[in-house]
């Protein structure tokens, strides 16, 4: 490259530095001709006669002549000169000196700082305090009329509710600035709590939340690192926030950290077991599971990848209901017959309960008495021995004549001669069958073990035990769990895309002790990152359960001292 | 500008060189040589040889073992030994810890800082106060029989003349020199002063050229590499085989500035020293100044590289006839005058005799090839063969330093256009380091993206001191360095006049208040400015460490391989 | 081998990218161990800015040793880009809420984007200006301008004579002068507009046909000036391009500070949650 076709530099004069750095240049600059002496360092306009003509007297004479001094690189001497009087006959026109740019600049700065210091103070000490400096809306659960009217029922007086949180809110910035002096230097904030891994003093946040939420304070026994509310629920996100939306990340902070694990683990195996109980609700049956010495302890960092197994699923867990069912048969076997003309399937007993969440218990009435309606005799099916209590079922066989009468009483309307006839024909055929009284009653309870396949005994699906003599055989309760995995919440009405097989292996399974549990991985072969359905943790937990009674301490507060001294004791 | 207090114009002599010349020793001195030989009637009435004496000399005494000049230091005055002995370390030199070279002193850092409120607000404003001469401390030279022992040394006499090198040919001073008796009495003539007598007394222009040829020639011929080898007796030959040139003018810068003004600085016009083709008959090695090294290309000349002082030319050429007698070439480039340039020649014969025969394999030159004589056709590029190092620069680079004559910069102030933002932050940095002025303007020769700015370049050879009637425009003892004494400043615009880059300008000084300072003759006041390099600054040059943008440098371009590096850095 | 400053640039990008990454990795981590991530971002933010700003103070003290202005520049543009991303992991990702944090953020964004675009002019304009030639400092252009008028004025008289004609005069008046004594016009020199140029040269050219020869050759100096005067125009706006966007960076700059001084006492002041 070279410098050939360029244009080249212009001509100006190269004798006098140029001063970048002067805040106030000639008003005449502009114009292309700027005075000698330029404007003075405040900007005050120097222009004067162009020079100081001198008094030059030949020798000899008496009468001088004035010379014009004028410089040689501002012109040299002028072709006038002089006036009479020795004043110089030419002057630089007087002028309005200008800033710099880069002057204007400085004052351009000045004029915006000054700007954003009034627009703050405006600001600050303004009626729009509130307004402007929030970090944004509050959620509408915290916000509108209604919780105003629960504020103003609860007796707080703030209007916009700020100071029920923000002790300072209603305070002048000077007191905030000494506030935040104080909470940076010997306060929550200094950089030693800034950098510490447990959470600073939030208890007066988290009283404001407990003055309302009160119940919401506690976890778990064995909990290591208390947190706050505000960790999870963060406030001032919009108005549109889900206030129990929480990220995982907060969970993973403790049980995805070995410190804050190990330290629950020896809390939990120092605390009575009974805190640790899981209340379901009255009608509910949860499935009964151990609970590992060291608490619910082991590390989890996602759902897909770390999170155990379902304890329902662990080996060797079997279900222990005292009662005989083939779910394989039920759904597959040649013999079932159909019912209002379909095959059977699993709608067909379990049936769920309002919320869809979970299904309702199955209910010998609602779901197998159509098939297995116990009648004493195949002729006349509408003589059933009753089903729930052995006693009642004794009590029927004994008066078995009350019972065929009663039937035909209702059923064919036959009274007087008829009726006598009808009954002592079906007596016969029954007695024909049955050598004894005491016969039938062992085949109705214990079966007979030379009937056919199909026959309808208790002992066919129940456990039936024989007892001393004169009193009803027994039978073993039934009460099937309906709560399988009880800390976690399952919602079926949320899963009716999938077939009931595709989670529970019930074609499968001959035995009642098969746990039909789905496996972590079928979960979580849809509920992790790459199934690309949600896997946080509050899918299926919640945080905050009811306190137990006799639990040292408050959840709030610090650890007690002795179980302190546990956790650091040991090694 | 209506009541300013006229001020006495500052005169040549304002500042005697020893404020407290006694009357007395004039007399002393026009008595003795060379003073008494001297006619008094050659010098004119506006400097008579009293007048010299009095005001650009002085009368030193110096203590036994007491350091008069230091090897590398710059010095602009000579020394006439009048009583006593003073003995010169001839080779080799002193190391610099023996003869204690200090380093000029900076300002501390809160005089630093107070310069963001102190600097005046006005432009030029002239500090009433004079600054306080450095005290000069003696240094004395330790173990002394040492000295003698280990080194070469030769006694000098009273009537002996000595500091003329460093006086005359603004280089460093080539040796150390102490006193060896108590009470050595010196007369330091400063060198305005050595100029006036040595251009009214041709006597002792005669003496001081030929002392000045003998002892220079010893040190010069040092530098050739070559050389060093030599046993004493060769030595003794080639010294006696040498001769001195010296081409073009001494005050270069007025031919110089008519050359550009003619328009073109065309090379035909220089004087050559040995002509490109000619059969090589001697070395040259320049000795100060610079010199063109061009070759024919086309029509015209192409300007290969310039060479500065210490530089040889026709070595390689010399070596291949004497190792090819029967393929004798013919020299291959042409050495042209650039300026004022200094130069000894070596004839052929006597390196053929002395100084190839001995020579260790390592200092031959490579072989040179010649362009389409060689059947393997293996052509360099026709700079490969001078030095490796100066490859690859463009010649029409070569080209834009060589007419500008920006070679003769130690500190050229060298701009990179494409990454310059024009923020001005290297000239507002210069105006805070100088009492608010700046001391350059950021302009100057363009070449591609390179600017030279026209800042004071601190010259090989400072041809703006030459015509400084106080020797207020000096060189730094230490570092060389141009700078100027405002104090001694008289405003005669000698040395802007002189400088043929532009880069020392004259400035209206004012006072406090802005006015502007006028003599008796209401003429403005003037002061010579320039870039002093931030000598008295922490941390060096202000611009450079001001510029943001990587674009501003300053570099040594008697060579070119600073500014080969650096062209090359993006 | 690579170039000293292509290195520099070339170590220093991946040192921010690095810095970036490094971040990206291990901001969610730390949030996690830290439930004040916030505060410390917060703080790594405020004295990035500080330490962004003191170049201007460096500036302003030229004497002192306080590293060269190209470090500094060079940990201003990097520190600069890294105090960008780090301040959207301080924003969570997502646009604050409130008049005073959008003002803030908006303060924060718009000294990052001027910075962002004076660093790209700053690399290109000098570029464009040197390829242009008719460098000038910037300070004397208006002496030049005139000085060009009063030298095609000098021509176009000097032609009367000459030629013993008018032509090129009553062109000069009617066409040029105003040319000449126009002020620079700054968004067409920035788009690198000849197309005012070429009219003048073309009108000029069309109008040698009338001239007389002695006319002609004044007329070759007056496109000369012309070409002059483009030139300078040039130049004129783009250095003042380059200066003038400062003028947004600068002010900015501090009005940030401020915003940013009350912004911290708001959150130590407010704080008491977690986050």
């Amino acid at each position: 490259m070279s410098t050939e076709g360029r244009q080249p530099s212009p001509e100006f004069d190269e004798t006098r530095y140029e001063r970048p750095q002067k805040d106030w240049i000639c008003g005449l600059a502009c114009d292309g001709c700027p005075c000698r002496l330029g404007p003075s360092a405040s900007g005050v306009c120097r222009a004067g006669p162009d020079c100081q003509p001198l008094l030059v007297t030949a020798p000899g004479e008496t009468k001088g002549l004035w010379k014009c001094t004028r410089p040689a690189d501002w012109g040299g001497p002028c072709q006038e000169g002089p006036r009479p009087d020795g004043s110089c006959c030419r002057s630089t026109p007087p002028c309005v000196p200008v800033r710099s740019l880069r002057a204007r600049r400085g004052l351009l700065v000045s004029a915006t700082v000054t700007a954003a210091l009034g627009l703050l103070l405006f600001t600050l000490f303004g009626p729009a305090r509130d307004r402007v400096i929030t970090p944004g809306l509050l959620s509408a659960v915290h916000s509108g009329p209604h919780f105003s009217a629960a504020h103003a029922a609860a007796g707080v007086t703030d209007p916009n509710g700020c100071a029920q949180c923000h002790p300072a809110a209603h305070q002048s910035p000077a007191n905030w600035a000494a506030t935040s002096v104080r909470l940076a230097a010997t306060g929550a904030l200094t950089p030693a709590h800034l950098l510490a891994r447990e959470a600073r003093d939030f208890r007066a946040m988290d009283a404001a939340c407990q003055a309302c939420h009160l119940p919401h304070s506690f976890h778990v026994a064995n909990v290591a690192r208390d947190t706050s509310c505000s960790v999870c629920h963060l406030e001032h996100q919009g108005r549109g926030q889900n206030l129990l939306e929480v990220n995982s990340a907060h969970c993973s902070a403790c049980h995805g950290s070995t410190k804050d694990m190990g330290d629950s683990a020896l809390l939990a195996r120092k605390l009575d077991p009974a805190l640790f109980e899981k209340k379901l609700s009255a009608n509910r049956a949860g499935f009964p599971v151990a609970r590992p010495p060291a608490g619910l302890t082991a590390l989890i960092t996602s759902f897909a990848e770390d999170h155990p197994e379902f304890r329902a699923n662990l080996p060797g867990s079997r279900d222990p209901t005292a009662l005989a069912f083939n779910h394989a048969l039920h759904l597959s076997g040649p013999n079932i017959p159909l019912l209002d003309g379909r095959a059977l399937d699993c709608r067909a007993c379990h049936v769920p309960d309002p919320t869809g969440a979970l299904m309702l218990p199955v209910k010998f009435t609602l779901h197998c008495q159509s098939c297995h309606g116990l009648p004493i005799d195949a002729s006349t099916p509408s003589v059933v021995v009753p089903h729930g209590s052995p006693e009642n079922a004794r009590e029927f066989l004994r008066a078995l004549p009350a019972a065929y009468s009663d039937d035909a009483v209702r059923r064919l309307g036959l009274a007087g001669k008829p009726l006598r006839d009808y009954v002592t024909g079906k007596l016969s055929a029954l007695r024909s069958r049955h050598p004894s009284g005491e016969q039938l009653e062992r085949e109705v309870f214990f079966g007979d073990p030379s009937a056919p396949v199909g026959r309808d005994s208790c002992n066919l699906c129940h456990v039936v035990t024989a007892t001393p003599a004169g009193s009803a055989p027994s039978i073993a309760p039934v009460r099937p769990a309906d709560v399988w995995l009880p800390r976690a919440h399952f919602d079926h009405a949320r899963h009716t895309q999938l077939d009931c097989t595709s989670c529970h292996a019930a074609t499968a399974s001959v035995a009642t002790s098969d746990v039909l549990m789905p496996s972590k991985k079928t979960c979580a072969s849809c509920h992790s990152p790459k199934g690309g359905v949600t896997d946080a943790c509050t899918v299926c937990h919640g945080y905050h359960n009811p306190r137990p009674a006799g639990l040292p301490g408050t959840a709030a507060a610090p650890l007690p001292a002795a179980l302190q001294r546990a956790i650091t004791a040991t090694p | 500008m209506s009541t300013v207090a006229s001020l006495d114009r500052p005169r040549r002599w304002d500042a005697p060189f020893d404020p407290e010349f006694p009357a007395a020793d004039i007399e002393r001195l026009l008595a003795i040589a060379p003073f008494r030989a001297m006619n008094p009637e050659s010098f004119p009435r506006s400097a008579t040889l009293p007048d010299i004496l009095r005001n650009d000399t002085a009368i030193r005494t110096f203590q036994a073992d007491e350091l008069i000049v230091r090897e590398g230091d710059y010095g602009t005055s000579a020394f006439l030994i009048l009583k006593g002995r003073a003995r010169v370390v001839l080779s080799p030199g002193l190391p610099p810890s023996a003869v204690g070279r200090k380093e000029r002193g900076k300002k501390s850092l809160l005089r630093s800082l107070a310069q963001l409120w102190s600097n005046p607000r006005e432009d030029e404003v002239i500090a009433r106060r004079r600054q306080e001469a450095e005290p000069s401390r003696s240094v004395f030279l330790q173990d002394v029989p040492r000295v003698l022992g280990e080194h070469k040394t030769a006694a000098m006499h009273a009537g002996d003349f000595f500091g003329e090198i460093a006086a005359l040919s603004r280089m460093p001073r080539t040796a150390t020199i102490f006193a060896e008796e108590q009470g050595t009495q010196l007369l330091e003539i400063r060198w305005q002063g050595l100029r006036d007598l040595l251009k009214y007394d041709p006597a002792l222009r005669a003496h001081v050229d030929t002392i000045y040829r003998q002892r220079a020639l010893a040190s010069y011929l040092q530098e050739i590499p070559f050389l060093r080898h030599l046993e004493p007796e060769a030595r003794a030959a080639v010294e006696a085989a040498t001769q001195f040139e010296t081409y073009g003018d001494y005050d270069w810068s007025g031919e110089y500035k008519k050359l550009v003004q003619a328009g073109a600085a065309a090379v035909a016009k220089e004087t050559t020293i040995a002509a490109e083709g000619d059969y090589p008959n001697g070395i040259v090695m320049v000795r100060s100044g610079f010199a063109r090294l061009t070759q024919r290309h086309g029509a015209g000349h192409r300007t290969l590289n310039y060479l500065g002082a210490g530089r040889v030319y026709g070595f390689d050429e010399i070596v291949h006839n004497w190792k090819n007698p029967g393929a004798a070439i013919a020299l291959q480039h042409s050495l042209r005058v650039i300026g004022h340039t200094h130069v000894l020649t070596i004839p052929a014969a006597v390196i053929e005799r002395h100084v190839l025969p001995g020579l260790p394999a390592n200092q031959l030159p490579p072989p040179i090839i010649i362009p389409g004589e060689s059947s393997n056709a293996r052509t360099p590029p026709p700079q490969a063969k001078s030095r490796p190092t100066e490859a690859a620069t463009d010649s029409a680079l070569m080209e834009f330093l060589t007419q500008n004559r920006l070679f003769n910069g130690t500190e050229s102030m060298v701009i990179d256009l494409d990454r310059c933002t024009r923020c001005d932050d290297c000239v507002r940095a210069c105006a805070s380091t100088h009492g608010g002025n700046p001391r350059f303007l950021r302009h100057g020769p363009i070449h591609d993206h390179l600017m030279v700015a026209q800042a004071c370049m601190h010259c090989a050879d400072p041809i703006c001191m030459i015509g400084c009637p106080t020797g207020a425009i000096h060189r730094d003892s230490f570092g060389g360095e141009v700078v100027i004494n405002a104090d001694t400043c008289i405003g005669c615009t000698a040395c802007a006049n002189n400088c043929p880059y532009g880069s020392i300008r004259m400035v209206e000084t004012r006072d406090e208040d802005g006015e502007p300072l006028v003599a008796k003759d209401q003429k403005p006041l003037l002061k010579a400015t320039k870039c002093d390099l931030c000598l008295d600054q922490i941390g060096g040059p202000a611009c450079v460490r001001a510029c943001p943008h990587d674009a501003l440098d300053r570099l040594d371009l008697n060579t070119l391989d600073p500014l080969t590096a650096w062209l090359n850095r993006r | 081998m690579p170039r000293p400053l292509q290195l520099r640039r070339a170590v220093l990008s991946l040192l921010t990218l690095g810095a970036t990454g490094v971040l990206a990795h291990y901001y969610p981590r730390l949030a996690a161990c830290f439930p004040h991530i916030v505060y410390l971002s917060g703080w790594l933010l405020l004295a990035l800015c500080l330490g962004l700003t003191a170049y201007n103070l460096r500036k302003k003290l030229p004497f002192l040793p306080l590293l060269s202005s190209r470090v500094w520049l060079q940990f201003h543009a990097y520190a600069g880009l890294f105090a960008g991303v780090l301040f959207i992991f301080h924003l969570r990702f997502s646009i604050p809420g409130g008049a005073f944090n959008l003002v803030l953020a908006a303060l924060f964004l718009a000294v990052t984007l001027s910075g962002i675009g004076g660093w790209w002019l700053s690399r290109v304009i000098p570029r464009r200006l040197t390829s242009a030639g008719g460098e000038v400092p910037f300070e004397r252009i208006p002496v030049i301008r005139r000085d060009i008028r009063l030298q095609a004025e000098k021509i176009t008289l000097a032609a009367i004579p000459e030629a013993k004609s008018t032509t090129l005069a009553d062109f000069y008046v009617r066409e040029l002068a105003p040319a000449f004594a126009a002020r620079p016009s700054f968004f067409r020199h920035l788009l690198g507009s000849r197309a005012a140029l070429n009219d003048r040269l073309a009108a000029l050219s069309e109008a040698g046909r009338y001239l007389a020869p002695a006319e002609q050759t004044r007329a070759e100096q007056i496109a000369d000036l012309l070409r002059a005067r483009h030139a300078l125009d040039f130049h004129h706006a783009n250095q003042l391009l380059l200066k003038s966007w400062l003028f947004v960076h600068l002010p900015l700059t501090y009005a940030l500070l401020v915003f940013t001084a009350v912004h911290v006492l708001l959150v130590h002041a407010y704080s008491g949650g977690a986050r």
